[in-house]
């Protein structure tokens, strides 16, 4: 097999390396080319001598033991030749145009794009377009890297990490660089993002084996390669645009951060409202690069700007009509036919197929699929078979027809709610066509937590087939406050089982601190709970009587069954690993709970494990390389550091407050983000005049607000209404979004100098990022809400101290 | 044995169970003690350090070097296995999820496992304790003494080493498997497969039974999915059979990666080819596991597709696993076409061999039925 992929990426990244190198003038021009000429050179002269001695070996027919090597060299450096001569074809392309049209050699002086850069430039627009494009390439990227690696927090918290990295770098290399041909600079920008798309497609084809969910290092690698193109140019563009507007026009680096940050917000909102059902990931990001393209040429007056924009909107047109979604989902999964993708407000749904057996994915999970009695009906059976004469059912989640079928086994059941979240899923496991006459079923559409809290009903059976506990989000349904309130609505005698995990031979240590978990958060509000190992390792509590003889329940009830029965299951092997399941339960373990969701910790520390050796060393480096500006930097940027880890910190404490008490957690996240942004943007465009010495006192204020919200935070999660709480903490995150833009602010316009922009800019990155991963994978899983608010306010003194102390001696020195 | 007969031997194990759970469950340890550290079996000194000779995979380890396997370790310039009298699973199954079809049908079998594995397949089932080395796991204390009086109290009538990988905890499974015999119980080794000639005519002197997995007949693949080689997976099947081991074959089909037809006849032609004709092959149904999380299970239509191949290319008895519900795990009679065996689930709800012959014609099923 020969290598056409592999060398094509490996010469396009290159070139885009030592292309963007030159541009920043990090090398010459002529450095670029004449590298590029010496690996065409070098390919050809492979080649052709190969070729030669081929041809020889042909002719006189030599024995040579080695033909098929020199074969493949002779083959692999012509296709290396190949791509270098299509790079070199970039660079030529104006001559051979011109020897086509007749046009000669004679017009050789460079082409500025028809317009002049004083006709061209508006700051405020491209500062707004380039926060636009960044933020809606920022939210699709997040999705299509999270469906690659499962969504876990430490994940997300190292992938937002990644992406801030190398802004962070690309806004370095800016204070550095002399360029102030924006023009063509943010003419590049989008192309950017779809080289980037391009990579990340590549890389996760060729890197991982098919049906392969990649770990944490190769999801990192991939990420971190993938996002160099756009992430780099949006950080330099950033700062190069932040530092020219500032030279040439009234605007002071707090006002371009301050519009940068607007135009993500407006991405944010925009993003957003079309994803529910409306426009596919990579629609949006299409429709996101020409909406760019459609405001550049407008605002920057091009000799045929009319026209262009035209064309430009005629595509936007077209990716409308033609949806791309399908055709890049199939590449992405590529193991099945993706039939449909559809992405919801809550996640991608992709239909598929394979060899004729269709299944459902979520986010690249499979969720659903044909024939697949066993699951479905240990998800029913041993619940229902403990109830004697159940009547109200309830099903959250998992697969409506399937499930609703095995409940209506049952003659006394009267009334099946089926609830689910997403409406997209409700539709692909259900066939409209089926009419349910002997109980009355009923669709809801809710968050389960919310449903539950609302509901008025009494239910004798409910059964939670949601996804396991692996983040924050879907931890809320496995924790006391979720069965205390599911135990409200069961009637005298209920039955509640949940899936709580795998069920292998042996659960692990991470298995089985998340199971104890759960388990006591159970034990403190049901009075039985039986474990049994099935497909997955099922939880059944209730105040009633509990069996584990399921194979003569089956029997006395006459239900018919394929596989829940005495054929398959003996009474013996399931208490048998039932006892055995109890007896590793670590009693001493605390209970889940919404503000300590412990349970996440564990599963996420399970699913690191899969990512061998290195998994720990490796995120371990990349929070050291995340420390970096606080512990080097000056003053300034170790307080920006700290006020934003505070920031993104309390952001996501405020996130999991909302989610704990309004239950709502993807749009009112939406909300809480532009809420952030918003309070960002009125402290870094404000012009209200403060002290010096206040600016410094920030980390003392934002310290004292942190302890507050730690005393707050336990009230806000005892309020049952949902508006309370959300309002509470929109609160919360407000003040610290202000006080950190006004930092920048002042901090930045102190001294105009674009290694001062960047330099604080890649603080307040840097310490944004380390907030997320160790906040979301580390703190509030182990210590809980309240005590990480406390930890964020210890950093922020310590902060303060730190810089009071290195003044200090800095001032005896002097 | 019929399924009356099943339940009764359930319920006396159940008598047990309830009365000594806590041999079993009672106070795992974390550490390796120094008794679980065994002088191992098959090493060789070598210019580089000392070598495993009991797999493929050839360890050359020095001084505190940690096995490939992940049990085996050089202390003193020997190599020890840290895998002995130490299992971290442990339980009863029934014989038929081993899969085990053609030997003592029926019955339950005390299922035993230490932490290691000489392969690290994508899908592993068990990668909990397959991937991880025995200090890192919960273990019981349970010397090969225990194994045998604990499979006698459960009333089973055959000790399994499987889930991870018993190749690598080899001088347990010797040692138990011996006394195992001295007592009147059967061996049955669930395994891989990945072994070196000499370890595996030497364990073939205690094992009754066997069941291999033959993850593909594509070496490439095989590389890629278990890390391991095709080749020494074939010769162990063959050494087996010589060794007259009670063989059956699983291959679990895996979508994209094991489930192309060609391969799969090209599979059952060498298995027919080299006389394996009637040792039972187990096709078994993938399910998303482990590292390989964005795959579909095998759709059903390939399963029998592959059930279909094998019978049209002679092998005799062919099953489908994995599959509830399915007909393909019927047993038939390979010269008058009866059915000799019929089951559900894993009870037999007719039985028509007698003294291993089919009751029809009186020819021989190839098999141990008593
Ligand atoms: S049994 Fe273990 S130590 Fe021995 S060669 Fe195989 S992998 Fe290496
Ligand atoms: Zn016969």
């Amino acid at each position: 097999m020969y290598h056409v992929i592999l060398i094509g990426i490996v010469f396009l990244i290159l070139y885009f390396l030592t292309l963007t190198a030159s541009k920043f003038r990090i090398i010459t021009v002529r450095g670029h080319r004449a590298f590029w000429n010496t690996i065409l050179l070098i390919t050809f002269l492979t080649a052709a001598s190969a070729g030669i001695f081929l041809a020889l070996q042909s002719n006189y027919k030599w024995e040579i033991q080695s033909v098929e090597k020199i074969l493949s060299w002779h083959v692999e450096a012509g296709i290396a030749m190949s791509f270098t001569a299509f790079l070199h074809l970039t660079w030529n392309l104006g001559y051979y145009i011109r020897i086509i049209t007749g046009g000669g050699e004679k017009n050789s002086v460079p082409v500025n794009y028809g317009v002049s850069k004083e006709l061209f430039f508006n700051y405020r627009i491209m500062l707004l377009i380039l926060g636009f494009i960044s933020g809606a390439v920022q939210v699709i990227f997040l999705r299509e890297i999270l469906n690659l690696s499962g969504g876990y927090e430490i994940a997300t918290g190292a992938v937002f990490a990644f992406w801030i990295i190398i802004s962070a770098f690309g806004a370095r290399m800016a204070g550095k660089s002399k360029n102030t041909n924006l023009v063509s600079l943010t003419a590049v920008l989008p192309l950017g993002s779809i080289i980037s798309l391009v990579i990340f497609i590549v890389l996760s084809k060729v890197m991982i084996e098919e049906g392969l969910t990649p770990g944490i290092i190769y999801t990192l690698i991939i990420t971190g390669l993938s996002l160099i193109p756009f992430c780099f140019l949006s950080g330099f563009l950033f700062v190069r645009l932040s530092f020219c507007a500032s030279r040439e026009t009234q605007l002071l680096p707090g006002d371009s951060f301050a519009l940068e940050t607007t135009g993500s917000m407006i991405a944010g909102i925009i993003v957003t409202i079309v994803t529910g059902n409306i426009l596919g990931n990579f629609q949006i990001l299409a429709a996101a690069i020409i909406l760019y393209y459609i405001v550049y040429l407008i605002a920057g007056r091009f000799r045929y700007y009319r026209i262009l924009t035209g064309i430009a909107a005629l595509c936007l047109v077209a990716v409308i009509i033609f949806k791309p979604d399908t055709f890049v989902r199939n590449i992405l999964l590529g193991s099945v036919k993706v039939t449909r993708s559809i992405d919801s407000k809550y996640g991608n749904v992709a239909i598929s197929e394979y060899e004729g057996s269709g299944s459902v994915f979520y986010n690249h999970r499979l969720i659903d699929y044909e024939q697949d009695e066993k699951q479905t009906e240990e998800n029913i059976h041993y619940a229902m078979l403990q109830s004697e004469a159940p009547e109200e059912i309830l099903i959250i989640s998992g697969g409506a027809d399937k499930h609703i079928g095995e409940v209506l086994k049952y003659p006394s059941v009267k009334s099946i709610s089926y609830l689910e979240r997403d409406p997209v899923l409700i539709a692909c496991t259900r066939d409209t066509s089926i009419n349910y006459t002997s109980a009355e079923v009923v669709f809801e559409n809710d968050d389960a937590f919310s449903y539950i809290r609302g509901s008025s009903k009494k239910y004798d059976v409910i059964i939670s087939l949601l996804a396991e506990p692996e983040n924050i989000v879907t931890n809320r349904f496995y924790t006391r406050e979720y069965f205390q309130a599911i135990k409200r609505i069961m009637s005298k005698g209920g039955i509640f089982m949940l899936k709580a995990g795998g069920s292998g031979t042996y659960l692990s240590d991470e298995e089985t601190g998340s199971l104890s978990a759960i388990y006591n958060s159970l034990v403190g509000v049901f009075s039985n709970i039986l474990p049994i190992k099935g497909e997955s390792l099922y939880l059944i509590s209730s105040d009633s009587m509990l069996n584990a003889n399921i194979p003569d329940l089956v029997a006395d009830r006459g239900i018919e069954t394929t596989y829940v029965n005495s054929y398959y299951l003996s009474r013996q092997i399931i208490k048998f690993n039932s006892d055995q399941v109890v007896s590793i339960i670590d009693s001493l373990m605390p209970g889940n709970m919404l503000d300590k969701p412990r349970a996440v910790f564990y599963r996420q520390k399970h699913q690191l494990k899969k990512a061998g050796r290195y998994r720990i060393p490796f995120i371990a480096a990349i929070c050291v390389l995340l420390l970096i500006p606080f512990l080097t930097g000056n003053n300034s940027s170790r307080t920006m550091y700290s006020a934003a880890l505070n920031l993104a910190g309390t952001e996501l404490l405020a996130l999991i407050l909302i989610q704990s008490t309004a239950g709502n957690f993807y749009q009112l996240a939406g909300l809480l983000i532009a809420v952030v942004m918003a309070g960002l943007a009125i402290g870094s465009a404000s012009e209200i005049k403060i002290s010096p010495w206040l600016i410094e006192m920030i980390p003392v204020m934002l310290g004292f607000l942190a302890i507050i919200f730690a005393l707050v935070s336990p009230l806000i999660l005892e309020i049952q209404s949902g508006t309370i709480p959300v309002i509470l903490s929109l609160l919360i995150v407000i003040i610290p979004a202000v006080l950190a833009g006004s930092y920048y602010r002042r901090k930045t316009g102190e001294e105009l100098s674009s290694k001062i922009i960047s330099g604080i800019y890649f603080a307040d990155m840097c310490g944004a990022a380390l907030g997320f991963m160790i906040i979301a994978g580390i703190l509030v899983p182990l210590f809980g809400i309240k005590s990480t608010f406390f930890i964020l306010a210890f950093f922020n003194f310590a902060s303060y101290i730190t810089n009071r102390v290195i003044s200090g001696i800095g001032n005896l020195v002097q | 044995m019929k399924k009356r007969e099943f339940v009764k031997n359930c319920l006396m194990g159940a008598g047990v169970i309830t009365a000594c759970p806590a041999l079993l469950h009672g106070s795992p340890s974390r550490h390796v003690k120094e008794r679980n550290y065994r002088l191992a079996l098959f090493q060789e000194e070598s210019a580089k350090g000392i070598m495993c000779r009991i797999c493929p995979n050839e360890c050359v380890l020095k001084e505190g070097e940690l096995s490939e396997c992940r049990n085996r370790i050089v202390r003193n310039g020997k190599l020890y296995t840290m895998a002995y009298g130490n299992p971290c699973a442990i339980n009863l199954d029934p014989v038929e999820k081993k899969p085990l079809y053609h030997f003592m049908p029926s019955t339950i079998t005390f299922s035993i496992a230490t932490a290691g594995c000489n392969l690290a397949c994508l899908n592993c089932q068990n990668w909990t304790i397959s991937q991880t080395s025995p200090d890192k796991t919960r273990n019981s204390d349970l010397m090969p003494g225990s194994v045998i009086s604990n499979a006698h109290n459960y009333q089973c009538k055959s000790i399994s080493y499987t889930y991870s990988e018993p190749i690598t905890f080899y001088e347990y499974v010797f040692d138990s498997a011996t006394l195992a015999r001295q007592s009147g119980l059967r061996n049955i080794l669930v395994s891989n497969g990945y072994i070196n000639t000499e370890p595996l005519l030497k364990l073939s002197s205690v094992i009754d039974a066997a069941n291999i997995d033959l993850k593909s007949f594509n070496d490439k693949t095989y590389i890629k999915l278990t890390g391991g080689k095709l080749e020494p997976v074939l010769e162990t099947l063959k050494i087996l059979k010589e060794e007259q081991v009670w063989l059956e074959i699983t291959n679990l089909v895996v979508p994209e990666w094991t489930d192309k037809m060609d391969e799969i006849r090209e599979m059952c032609k060498w298995l027919y080819s080299n006389g394996f004709s009637d040792t039972p092959l187990h096709f078994s149904r993938f399910t998303p596991m482990y590292k390989l999380e964005q795959l579909p299970p095998t759709p059903v239509s390939i399963l029998n597709r592959a059930w279909e191949i094998a019978r049209e290319e002679g092998i005799n008895h062919v099953y489908i696993g994995n599959v509830p519900g399915t007909h393909a795990c019927d047993t038939f009679c390979d010269k008058c076409g009866e059915k000799v065996v019929e089951r559900r689930g894993y009870t037999i709800t007719a039985n028509n061999i007698e003294n291993g012959r089919c009751k029809f014609c009186n020819s021989v099923i190839s098999g141990v039925w008593e």
